[in-house]
């Protein structure tokens, strides 16, 4: 028998959303297990608030399931929305409303002692509670909308860019809040395009790409499975063989006589191999950049090919 | 010529189509407005006893009303709400450019609205008398332009766009209300030099031309400065950048609310100047129907009727308003919480007014009671159900506007073209509504979907609403609220043919006028019954009472007795007499002289006998013959077929005196003085129908549509479009009568078969009478039994009419006699002096 605490807080499986003219989202699968910080990455249009509207039930999905703390989110909407916290790209508030004042008419929705951590965090955050809503600044808003999210120490956390907007100072201490959360437990659904700060928090990393999930794993095993091969060339013209599995080649770049290719899976025997190929003068690793895997998989080829495919595009 | 100028005209022209564009819906909104109240008008005039002088011009003035304040919402408000006249700011184009333009636009705008306006009123001029000459549309034409410039320049001011909305609608009686104050501090009293209110109008026409100019310059002054500087005024703004010191205000302690209670509260204090507004406006109306009672109660109601519906897109629009309620929505609130609690505030509010309303209507209905104990001179007295029915028909109105509203404007998102197309369109739903309750009698039932259906749509469509999925091709709500309307339209289609108007065929009406006026019936018309006060003197009742004992001494005398009676009854006024009162004395005189003959007396004496009681039968059914009532034309009928058969009887006839013989001969002849006696009846029925009220709870008959009965599952109970029915049914009676009692028959047989089919009809309106065995006397000497029992059930309406009798009597030879007779005719005289 599964224990409640064993399932994933939010599962998905071939998941497909289609509005008219446009595919949003192609047999999206993936898991989120409680107590992590999982990062949505992708482009502009891949798809990343789309699967979070489906996730919080504002969209219902073409096709495919999903699941949300063991509840669907096209039925149970509204209780999966009452358990979660959500910040989403642009929050909705009353903006006649003082600060201080939508806190307490959002603590109607919530149990007891959501106020008192709402006027906590709000302090914190320094935003002056008297004022309205409406004459404060963006970074401001961010930080009444994040409030509002957490105050009521929900199980998950649904992000979507949720440090646009704030300082350097509150965007540090509100990504170190959210490992204390992951730390007690918690599970942290994150969509950013700040790259370096979800290097800093994430356990795990999913890229979306025109409505696919390109890549899905733990950063750690991300940071350890890819690596960047710089090969110096003797002509620039050669032609180098292709890379047997498992190493997939997901950017490859040449300049002049030097090629540049971000690889995952590059076993040290295949590392041996390259420099013995011919035409290679010299072949260094370096270690990569979650930005680096992010911007080889938009920017690279479609589809994981060989080297020796890259090389001749 | 110079670049320059030429980009800058260019630049002109982009601007103002751009305006104009903007200002589409609105154009098209106008129209349906138009149309709104074209419906409103005559329907509040049905209930508030305007039957002439309908204040039509309203219909067409208020259009370029409603395309003024869109106007503003769209030019202004709008834009500051989607925050597009901030780019446009930004774009190198001169501030004052984007101010006139969008000035230019507004007033290019109301001029083609006006003049469409005009062109309608003149167009519908033989259908709707427009009571509006040239001056009267140039004042309303500088209405319009000062709202227009007013809304402006509110506009460019005010932050919030319903309350730019609402100030704008009450300044634009500013100019009125100074105009009349001025008017009563001048002239108190009604006299001469203020009668015409020549000079009211001078008056409001100078106030809204100069307020108007200064609102002129308001708007050059507000629009200039929102487009070139950001207001520093705002406290807020000062501080804005200064760091917040925790100590500085401590958060207000407040109670913890459930969350119903908190939509409430939020409900409330997000629509608090918007809720006052309305209930301002409540206000004025209730105060307008106390002051003026219900003279204005058409502008009243369209003035409630629009506070209504911008209450109704109060209900959503101000969770609409930059999409807040996703604040509720991704906080997991539940849907229908948030639709009851917002439901509940407009309710109440709605409730509060419409019971205001009730008990003033009621406070003043009352006042017009008392004096005469009707309600209206055609109505009939105020029972209690003409007061549920003035009660639910306000119901239907006020609710079906307001959930007409509150749904409409759910599919808003901008509460700016929501509160200018709203209430026109739903004002015409509403009055669709009412339209196929009052004139086409369809069933309350089906009615109150039109009220319930937007209420369930409302709530049915919360959740897409709140997560902003909200779209008219995919929402199973709007699909199952437009069924349900389809359904309501398809039973007001099957219903409209009955919306024809009760319309007498012109030639009948033209003979019947040409009638009225040779004889000047007018005066005597009317008055119905002029009974026999059977109250005698008591000097009479003595000696009636003394003839009585004498006579009284065995049956024959008890008979003589009766006879007496009704001789002495006959004899105190020669007044016209209800043949259904008189029924019975006419049978006894009838049932007496058929015995006569039989009885063993002495010849003289039943020769005495005998023409003493066909003396008094004659009275009778001469007098009956003068009533205004068709039965009684009726029952004169069948009595004088009687007096024809005694007459043209040898062995009765020669019983009969000459004189007496003559005399009735010589009336009976006079078909002339008959057709007249039955024509006066006509019109007399023609009367009554014309002053008759359709009204649901008065009929009793099936409502029969295009020869098929339509059962009440189909279309319910639908009383008043089958008394319609009946109404009609009545005219064709009526019109068949008239050409039956002319001296030229056209189509005879068809006529008499009409008139045939009328008794299968069981009810009985308007003067016709009950209907009873239908058979018509060719050959008075065939008829052998008494007519006497028909007349109890008074007979269908001119069975007797052109039967042949009458050419009957026409050939009886009269006996050479001394003195002249008199005829119907005189009689007929006589009875008016």
């Amino acid at each position: 028998m599964v224990e409640e605490s064993d399932n994933p807080a939010i599962q998905v499986l071939q998941l497909g959303v289609t509005f008219p003219g446009c595919v949003a989202l192609r047999n999206v699968d993936l898991q989120v297990p409680k107590g992590t910080v999982f990062a949505l990455l992708g482009e502009n249009g891949a798809g990343k608030t789309t699967l979070i509207r489906v996730l919080t039930g504002f969209t219902q999905p073409t096709s495919g399931q999903c699941n949300v703390l063991g509840l669907n989110p096209v039925r149970d909407a509204v209780q999966v929305r009452q358990r979660i916290g959500y910040v989403s790209d642009a929050p909705a508030m009353y903006d006649w409303m003082r600060v201080d004042e939508i806190g307490w008419f959002a603590a109607s929705f919530y149990p007891d002692g959501y106020l008192e951590r709402y006027r906590e965090l709000i302090a914190g955050y320094e935003v002056p509670s008297d004022r309205k809503i409406r004459h404060l600044s963006k970074g401001q808003r961010a930080k009444v909308a994040l409030g509002l999210a957490l105050a009521h120490d929900p199980e998950l956390l649904i992000l979507d860019e949720p440090t646009s907007g704030l300082d350097p100072l509150v965007r540090r201490e509100f990504l170190e809040s959210l490992l204390d959360r992951v730390a007690d437990g918690r599970t942290v659904l994150l969509s950013s395009h700040q790259i370096s700060e979800v290097e800093r928090v994430a356990d795990q990393v999913a890229i979306l790409h025109q409505g696919q999930v390109r890549l899905l794993d733990s950063l750690q095993n991300l940071r350890d499975s890819f690596v960047e091969l710089t090969i110096g060339l003797s002509d620039p013209l050669v032609s180098l063989p292709e890379l047997e599995s498992p190493a997939e080649v997901y950017r490859s770049q040449i300049n002049g006589r030097q090629q540049r290719m971000v690889v995952r899976d590059l076993s040290p025997q295949q590392l041996e191999e390259v420099k013995g190929w011919n035409g290679v003068e010299h072949v260094s690793t370096h270690a990569t950049s979650l930005e680096d895997i992010f911007t080889a998989c938009l920017r690279g080829q479609q589809t994981p090919k060989t080297s020796g495919q890259a090389s001749a595009q | 010529m110079n670049p320059q100028t030429s980009k800058l005209r260019l630049m002109r022209w982009r601007l103002l189509g751009k305006e104009l564009r903007q200002l589409l819906p609105i154009f098209a909104a106008a129209p349906v407005a138009l149309i709104a109240f074209l419906f409103l008008v005559p329907t509040i005039g049905e209930f508030t006893n305007i039957r002439s002088g309908l204040p039509w011009e309203l219909a067409f003035q208020l259009p370029g009303v409603v395309f003024s304040l869109g106007a503003v919402g769209l030019l202004v408000c709008q834009e500051k709400e989607q925050r597009s006249l901030q780019w446009l700011a930004a774009l190198p184009i001169p501030p004052l450019e984007i101010v006139w333009g969008k000035l230019l636009a507004g007033i290019v705008g109301v001029a083609f609205v006006w003049m469409t306006s005009l062109l309608a009123s003149l167009l519908l001029q033989p259908l709707i008398p427009v009571q509006l000459d040239l001056a009267q549309w140039l004042l309303c034409l500088a209405i319009n332009l000062y709202i227009l410039v007013v809304g402006l320049a509110i506009g460019w001011r005010m932050e919030s766009t319903m309350g730019a909305m609402f100030l704008i609608l009450v300044l634009a009686f500013v100019p009125a209300g100074l105009a009349q104050g001025i008017d009563y501090v001048v002239f108190p009293e009604p006299n001469l030099a203020n009668q015409s209110g020549f000079y009211t109008k001078v008056l409001v026409g100078i106030f809204y031309v100069t307020l108007g100019i200064v609102a002129f310059f308001l708007v050059w002054l507000w629009g200039r400065r929102s487009l070139t500087a950001m207001s520093t005024k705002n406290p807020d703004f000062d501080r804005s950048w200064l760091p917040y010191r925790v100590s500085s205000s401590l958060p207000k302690q407040r109670h913890l609310m459930s969350p119903a209670a908190g939509l409430i509260w939020q409900m409330v204090r997000q629509n608090a100047w918007s809720l006052m507004v309305i209930s301002l406006i409540f206000a004025i109306s209730l105060g307008q129907l106390a002051i003026y009672q219900l003279e204005y109660s058409t502008q009243i109601a369209m003035i409630a009727a629009l506070a209504t519906s911008w209450l109704g897109v109060m209900t959503f629009g101000g969770d609409s308003y930059k999409h807040q309620v996703r604040f509720l929505a991704d906080r997991g609130v539940s849907p229908t919480t948030v639709w009851w609690t917002r439901q509940l505030v407009s309710i109440s509010t709605l409730s509060l007014f419409a019971l205001s309303a009730l008990a003033v209507a009621l406070m003043e209905l009352n006042k017009q009671i008392e004096p005469q104990m009707t309600l209206h001179p055609n109505r009939g007295p105020l029972t209690f159900v003409n007061l549920l029915f003035l009660l639910l028909m306000m119901l239907i109105f006020v609710f079906s506007v307001y959930a007409f509203s509150q749904w409409l404007g759910q599919y808003f998102q901008s509460v700016i073209l929501a509160i200018v197309i709203v209430p026109p369109v739903a004002i015409s739903a509403a009055m669709f509504a009412i339209t196929l309750f009052r004139w086409l009698g369809i069933d309350i039932f089906f009615v109150g979907m039109l009220t319930i259906f937007p209420m369930v749509g409302t709530w049915l469509a919360m959740r897409a609403w709140m997560d902003r999925r909200l779209g008219f091709r995919s929402s199973a709500a709007q699909l199952i609220v437009a069924t349900s309307l389809v359904t309501v339209v398809v039973g007001g289609l099957v219903a409209w043919p009955l919306m024809k108007p009760l319309n007498i065929n012109p030639t009948i009406a033209a003979e019947m006028q040409e009638f009225r006026e040779s004889r000047e019936f007018a005066a005597t018309l009317g008055s119905g019954y002029r009974s026999t006060d059977r109250n005698f003197a008591v000097a009479q009742r003595q000696s009636i009472d003394e003839a009585s004992e004498r006579l009284a001494q065995d049956f024959r005398q008890s008979l003589l007795q009766e006879v007496c009676r009704i001789e002495e009854d006959l004899a105190f006024a020669d007044n016209a007499l209800d043949g259904g009162l008189y029924a019975s004395d006419g049978l006894f005189l009838e049932s007496l002289a058929e015995l006569v003959p039989d009885w063993s007396m002495e010849a003289t004496e039943r020769a005495d006998l005998f023409n003493r009681l066909l003396r008094a039968h004659f009275q009778l059914h001469r007098r009956i013959r003068q009533s205004d009532q068709i039965p009684d034309q009726n029952t004169a009928d069948l009595a004088e077929i009687w007096s024809l058969q005694q007459l043209m009887q040898p062995e009765r006839s020669q019983l009969v005196e000459d004189q007496l013989y003559n005399e009735m001969v010589s009336y009976l002849a006079d078909d002339l003085a008959r057709q007249e006696a039955r024509r006066r009846a006509l019109i007399m029925m023609w009367s009554e129908l014309e002053q008759q009220e359709i009204s649901s709870w008065q009929s009793n008959g099936q409502w029969v549509f295009a020869g098929l009965f339509i059962p009440p599952s189909v279309l319910g109970n639908s009383a008043a479009a089958r008394n319609r029915q009946h109404r009609q049914n009545a005219i064709q009676l009526l019109e068949d009568l008239w050409v039956l009692s002319g001296e030229s028959i056209r189509s005879q047989d068809e006529i008499l078969k009409r008139v045939a089919e009328n008794r299968e009809e069981q009810g009985a309106h308007y003067g016709i009478g009950r209907l009873g065995k239908y058979f018509r006397v060719n050959d008075v000497a065939a008829v052998t039994p008494s007519l006497f029992p028909i007349y109890q059930g008074r007979g269908l309406p001119g069975q007797q009419w052109r039967a042949g009798w009458e050419e009957q009597a026409k050939r009886l030879a009269k006996r050479p006699v001394v003195s002249e007779t008199p005829t119907l005719k005189s009689a007929s005289q006589g009875v008016q002096e």
